[in-house]
């Protein structure tokens, strides 16, 4: 039990002055979907690939907790195959970012994951 | 006396969602029942078929808010099972994430049973301060929850001074903001009301029970893993245990606003003691094969004690990886303390320990004179808890004095 007796007793609070004093500043909060907040460096939102750097070695697809990547043939690197990225189940860990060996991979700041369809987050090679 | 038991919309996020049974006459509690177990996500046998490093992101996920104990708790003990060399940098970067964690967690933890009093001026303000927390876990990690900081054989990001000179800023920031809101949760007649001598739980019954974390330490019980078995860097780091002997939820909330402080200034040491170069993590790869071994890890997650037991059989995959979370320890302490408090004291009492669940999903309220059972939601409750003190709260002050 709190000692105090009628020292305690405020009727108006110790946070009213607090309030009465946030009345007059900014709110913190942002009108987010007008106004966007820029992500900080490093930031690892959506993936983005670029394709003429791939070699098609497959190191993604095998550390991909979540079963993000998947091989499929391709034309267009040097072992014929080619990740395909299905990035509604990506959980942002960045595991491909790091085991690519030739940075093929990598983070946007871009935090705006919600599309109508499922197939605009898919990265076909 | 039959007992039906209501299963509500119970959260996915939560890995012990829980649902309670109170048994009443009149307005006073006589027993209660927790009910565990009914969405059972299956992560410990999912760890199985997932190599060590995939099982690194799947085991943040247990809790979304101390994502990084459990990872580090995870890590920590897959590092004893490679036997690897963390280098000291490593080691300072995690800690300053875990306590960094236990800032935000608690600010968190501090705007919701400002909730569920209805204090909701409080709510606000702590959940604004918690932004400078997330906004800096963010720069150092990248995310704002799931930082996957962490990787088996130390971290997977640098820190620079930019960072390390916005973390003294947090830390200060903070650390003012908690003695305010000590002086608050202090003097307001209101928190005073709702949370002063309301569901206590004695020393003895804290020990008894195997509580653990702040709800023990606000039952006077000196239970602290970075204290007891200093783990990472916390045995060289200076910090004292904090601990309160109201039993109460006050003291609940005074122990964690207090740790918040300490906190803050293990954050402020961190900073002024990290190495300032060096690895950050040893050679260990996706690929890297384990011997067989087994081993146990603990850390003090903001909830309290957190516990991992993982063993291998020295394949890229481990055999077992058993957890235990701090709110699993300290459910059973919520039947003690709710005993001969009244419904309107519900809320404060249940989210007194922090329990891994923002909302309560549903409470049935048996009566056991006409044996007749009503079924409230979260919201309800907090309306009736309310109303009820709003009529009551002359008599009960004097009862309580």
């Amino acid at each position: 039990m709190v000692e105090g007796g009628e020292e305690i007793d405020m009727p108006w609070g110790i946070v009213l002055k607090e309030a009465l004093r946030n009345l007059f500043k900014k709110p913190v909060t942002i009108n987010y979907p007008v106004v966007n907040v820029e992500a900080p460096e490093g930031f690892r939102g959506l993936l983005s690939f670029n394709i003429s750097k791939c070699l098609g070695c497959g190191n993604c697809a095998r550390v991909c907790p979540t079963n993000t990547i998947t091989m499929v043939p391709s034309d267009k690197t040097r072992l014929k195959r080619a990740p395909r990225f299905e990035l509604a189940k990506c959980v942002f860990c960045g595991s491909c970012v790091e085991v690519c060996p030739t940075k093929a991979i990598s983070f946007t700041r871009n935090y705006h994951t919600a599309v109508l369809k499922k197939d605009e987050l898919v990265i076909n090679p | 006396m039959s007992v039906k038991i209501p299963i509500g919309p119970i959260h996915p996020m939560l890995k012990e969602p829980i649902n309670f049974t109170f048994y009443v006459e009149g307005e006073t509690i006589v027993d209660a029942e927790p009910n565990i177990g009914f969405v059972h996500r299956g992560i410990e046998k999912l760890t199985e078929n997932k190599t060590w490093f995939q099982n690194l992101y799947l085991l943040e996920k247990v809790c979304g808010i101390c994502s990084s104990s459990h990872q580090g708790c995870y890590a920590q003990g897959a590092e004893m099972i490679f036997e690897a060399n963390v280098p000291e940098k490593a080691l300072y970067i995690r800690t300053l994430m875990w306590e960094l964690e236990r800032l935000h967690s608690h600010l968190l933890w501090l705007g919701v049973i400002m909730h569920e009093i209805g204090f909701d001026t409080l709510f606000m303000y702590t959940w604004r301060d918690r932004e400078a927390v997330m906004d800096l876990v963010e720069m150092i990690s990248g995310r704002r929850v799931g930082y996957s900081i962490n990787t088996i054989g130390g971290v997977r990001r640098d820190i620079d001074y930019r960072m390390l000179s916005k973390a003294l800023d947090v830390a200060n920031f903070i650390a003012s903001r908690a003695e305010f809101y000590e002086r608050v949760v202090l003097r307001e007649r209101t928190i005073l009301d709702r949370t002063d001598g309301v569901g206590v739980l004695s020393k003895v019954d804290a020990i008894r029970l195997n509580t653990v974390g702040p709800t023990a330490r606000a039952s006077g019980v000196k239970r602290d893993i970075r204290y007891n078995l200093p783990y990472a860097i916390y045995d060289e780091t200076p910090f004292d245990i904090v601990t309160d002997d109201g039993c109460d939820v006050l003291s609940r909330i005074i122990v964690r606003i207090r740790e918040m402080i300490v906190s803050a200034e293990i954050i402020k040491w961190i900073v002024f003691n990290m190495p300032k170069n060096g690895p950050i993590a040893a050679k260990i790869t996706h690929f890297t094969k384990p011997p067989e071994n087994e081993a146990i890890s603990r850390v003090e997650a903001p909830r309290g004690e957190l516990f991992y037991y993982i063993k291998s059989n020295g394949s890229l995959k481990p055999e077992r990886v058993k957890i235990r979370t701090p709110t699993l320890a300290n459910i059973v302490s919520v039947i003690h303390m709710v005993k001969g408090h009244y419904i309107a004291d519900i809320p404060p009492i249940v989210a007194g320990i922090d329990p891994c669940m923002s909302c309560m999903d549903r409470v049935a309220i048996i009566d056991v004179r006409n044996d007749k059972k009503s079924l409230f939601n979260h919201d309800q409750l907090v309306r009736y808890a309310i109303k009820w003190y709003k009529k009551n709260y002359r008599w009960l002050r004097e009862e309580r004095r």
